[in-house]
């Protein structure tokens, strides 16, 4: 444990000597400013109603959380009222809090069923179709007809996605193109339209027309993960250790360290341990500084946020093994660095093309598909790793049916799979840097 | 059983250079033991078998009973390599705690220890300073630091004055000294023979990878069966001549003194029975001795044939 120990204080003071502890920790502080400079105003729920029941005539892409886009104004053809407190004479159940009513009337009921097509179409079963280019299933699909049921299913669907919830919707007469729309407000940070951030101490502001509170702040804090830990930091984390064996393993240093009671491949685990340790205790210390100046700041303690320092480093630690492995071999840093971004990139890319492949971009690809199956089997699944730190953040500030409806159009993840394919990956390779050190005279 | 033990131990790295052909030798407790060699004769890689840096092709090795190959056989091992490196990011302090820690010794431990070694050696003024910054003969007591660090029994030193200034040599030989008075056991490798002579109490020489001498200081110095005279008068040419005869080989080695190299040691009582018969007083006589030079020379010398 000594020796172990020994190792880490030696990885500290050598990334201290790099300088690479102050490149991130610069990173870390101009993070942390961000986010203590960091606002909402108020949810407001009629605001948020307002806005639901105008984007009526709206009906929205595929939406991907992580990329909302903007479309233009399509041009209203209802008229609403606006919101009220439920009246008993509205049929509506008792006791739910906040309840608001608004009353819509379209211009004809044919438009109301072009809407339920439209919605229909965005559904991921259809998109499924369009995907697998299946004419048929579409166009059945697109001619069946609109039920009274699918009619209240689209208002439903689209005030539960607005962040209402409960919602409740009557008919009103006979000619389905009037509704009374009841929603109440369980989550109000989940609620679109809602609110407004501040950002950099109020010195920018942006309503949040697209995305709620809790959208807003997942977004935000995914791509914090995703693009500083596990984009520009990798790099520069495997930059910066890529040097590890290159310098452990030159002539005159190795025997010192050789000399000790330390067997050969004990050394290289516990490097490697030292290694990841000092990664993992960099990024908790940067997610932790982060969630508490955004707790401080706006109220919202994000503790999830610091479990994103676990998959960072697993994801360094998939790559890190290679760079380890070139280093010995070659006993240069730079060619070991870039064999570990090499590797990274490969992942990345193989991952790209399988994707394409299996959405048939490609068409008839016959023995490329295994190539690239068999790659992607290899290779470390970075990717999916990286879709825990979404899961993770949405489960904190996502109900869970929003958290399923936003996170069940991301790919679903084998965990026993890519994890194990990843551990083989990177276990492989460290075993590799043990046997060639282990087999070799120094 | 030897502190060190090497059996029969043969070298042959990839390419087909033989380091080592069969090399025995074992280092009692407590001995200073020098391995001698000329360049390329295989005394670094002797030390990196020993200390499993390098696997043997042939033979066996242990420190302390245990077998090389185990590293708890470096649990009680300092080692001092020819050309050591230090990560220069360390200073002299937290380098010494380092390898202290490797070796498993608590800071709390290793810290008194390494502030005395580096008062020992002399760098107690700098101990917070970067490695990077230092000289050659810095590093150098540095490295004998580390190697003394744990408090080991077992001493390897590779050139350990390598880069040293005459002082700092005497510096090191003193604490050498020290580790020998506290009972430490002492492989050196060192060219400088004068050292050598002065801190060994036994030697091997080493050439083309055999062990072609080993034995005290003294038995490897002592010419054989040669002895230096010293008469009550002048060895006059008749008296040579006469002493020739009857021993052998005598000759006049100026003055009063005479050198016989005689067939037995038996002979010895005979060369003074008949200096005595002739009334020819005794004033000194002893053993003749080469110096560890000589024996060097001689013994790393190439046989004509090889040399062809």
């Amino acid at each position: 444990m000594r020796a172990f120990l020994a190792l880490v204080g030696d990885s500290w003071r050598e990334a201290r000597d790099k300088r690479v502890v102050w490149v991130l920790s610069f990173i870390g502080f101009a993070l942390v400013f961000f986010f203590a400079g960091f606002r909402f105003s108020e949810p407001d729920a009629e605001r948020a109603l307002v806005a639901a029941v105008a984007g009526l005539d709206e009906i929205p892409r595929f939406r991907d959380p992580f990329r909302p886009s903007r479309r233009a104004e399509p041009p209203v053809r209802h008229q609403a009222t606006a919101p009220r407190a439920p009246q008993p004479e509205d049929d509506l159940p008792l006791g739910v809090a906040g309840m608001r009513v608004v009353e819509v009337e379209f211009a004809d009921a044919v438009h109301v069923d072009e809407l339920c097509r439209s919605w229909r179409r965005a559904r991921p079963e259809t998109l499924r179709h369009v995907a697998r280019q299946d004419r048929d299933a579409l166009r059945a699909d697109d001619q069946s007809p609109v039920t009274p049921d699918q009619r209240r299913g689209y208002f439903e669907a689209r005030l539960r996605e607005a962040g209402f919830d409960p919602v409740i919707v009557r008919t009103l007469g006979d000619d389905e193109r009037s509704f009374r729309l009841a929603v109440g407000v369980e989550r109000p940070l989940e609620l679109r339209h809602s609110a407004s951030a501040h950002l950099l101490f109020g010195a920018f502001s942006t309503d949040l027309d697209e995305q709620s509170p809790a959208e807003f702040l997942l977004q935000l804090e995914a791509g914090v993960a995703r693009a500083v830990s596990g984009g520009i930091g990798l790099v520069i984390l495997l930059g910066a250790f890529a040097s590890v064996m290159p310098d452990l393993l030159q002539k005159g240093r190795l025997d010192l360290v050789l000399a000790r009671p330390i067997g050969r491949a004990q050394l290289v685990l516990h490097k490697f341990a030292g290694v990841l340790l000092f990664v993992l205790g960099l990024w908790v210390t940067l997610f932790a500084a982060c969630c508490a100046a955004l707790g401080a700041s706006s109220g919202w303690w994000s503790f999830k946020l610091v479990g994103c320092a676990l998959t960072n480093t697993l994801v360094f630690a998939a790559i890190f093994p290679v760079t380890m492995v070139a280093g010995a071999l070659t006993r240069h840093t730079s060619l070991a660095s870039l064999a570990g971004l090499l590797a990274w990139a490969l992942e990345w890319i193989v991952g790209q093309v399988k994707a394409a492949m299996e959405s048939g971009v490609f068409g008839d690809v016959g023995r490329w598909r295994k190539a690239i199956d068999v790659a992607a089997w290899i290779l470390p699944k970075n990717a999916d790793l990286a879709t825990l730190n979404d899961r993770m953040l949405a489960d904190e500030f996502l109900s869970p049916a929003v958290a399923a409806r936003i996170l069940g159009e991301t790919p679903q993840v084998d965990w026993w799979y890519a994890g194990g394919t990843t551990a083989l990956f990177s276990g492989t390779f460290v075993l590799l840097t043990c046997l060639y050190v282990a087999r070799r005279d120094w | 059983m030897g502190a060190i033990v090497a059996e029969r131990v043969a070298k042959t790295y990839r390419g087909g250079v033989q380091a080592l052909r069969g090399v025995s030798l074992a280092v009692a407790p407590g001995e200073i033991f020098g391995l001698l060699g000329p360049n390329g004769a295989g005394k670094t890689t002797l030390v990196k078998i020993l200390l499993d840096l390098v696997r043997p092709t042939e033979g066996t090795t242990s420190l302390l009973g245990v077998p090389s190959s185990a590293s708890s056989a470096r649990r009680a091992v300092g080692y001092l390599p020819e050309d050591h490196r230090f990560p220069d990011y360390h200073t002299a302090t937290s380098a010494l705690l380092f390898y202290a820690g490797l070796s498993g010794v608590a800071p709390s431990q290793a810290r008194p220890r390494a502030e005395k070694l580096l008062d020992e050696v002399g760098l107690a003024g700098e101990s917070k300073r970067k490695i990077r910054s230092f000289s050659k003969g810095m590093k150098q007591r540095l490295g004998l630091a580390q190697a003394l660090v744990t408090e080991p029994q077992l001493l390897f030193l590779d050139e350990p004055t390598d880069g040293v200034d005459p002082v700092g040599r005497a510096h090191i030989r003193g604490l050498l000294d020290a580790q020998k008075r506290a009972g430490r056991t002492i492989f050196l490798n060192s060219h400088l023979l004068s050292e050598v002579e002065q801190l060994c109490d036994r030697v091997a020489i080493l050439r083309r990878g055999e062990l072609v001498r080993e034995g005290t200081i003294a038995a490897l110095t002592q010419a054989e069966r040669c002895v230096t005279v010293t008469l009550s008068q002048p060895a006059g040419e008749a008296l040579v001549a006469e002493m020739a005869a009857a021993f052998g080989s005598v000759r006049a080695a100026g003055g009063p003194t005479i050198e016989c190299a005689l067939a037995s040691d038996e002979q010895i009582d005979g060369v003074i029975d008949f200096l005595r018969a002739r009334g020819i007083g005794i004033r000194g006589l002893e053993a003749k001795r080469q110096s560890l030079e000589e024996v060097f020379l001689e013994s790393v010398a190439e046989p004509a044939e090889e040399a062809r």
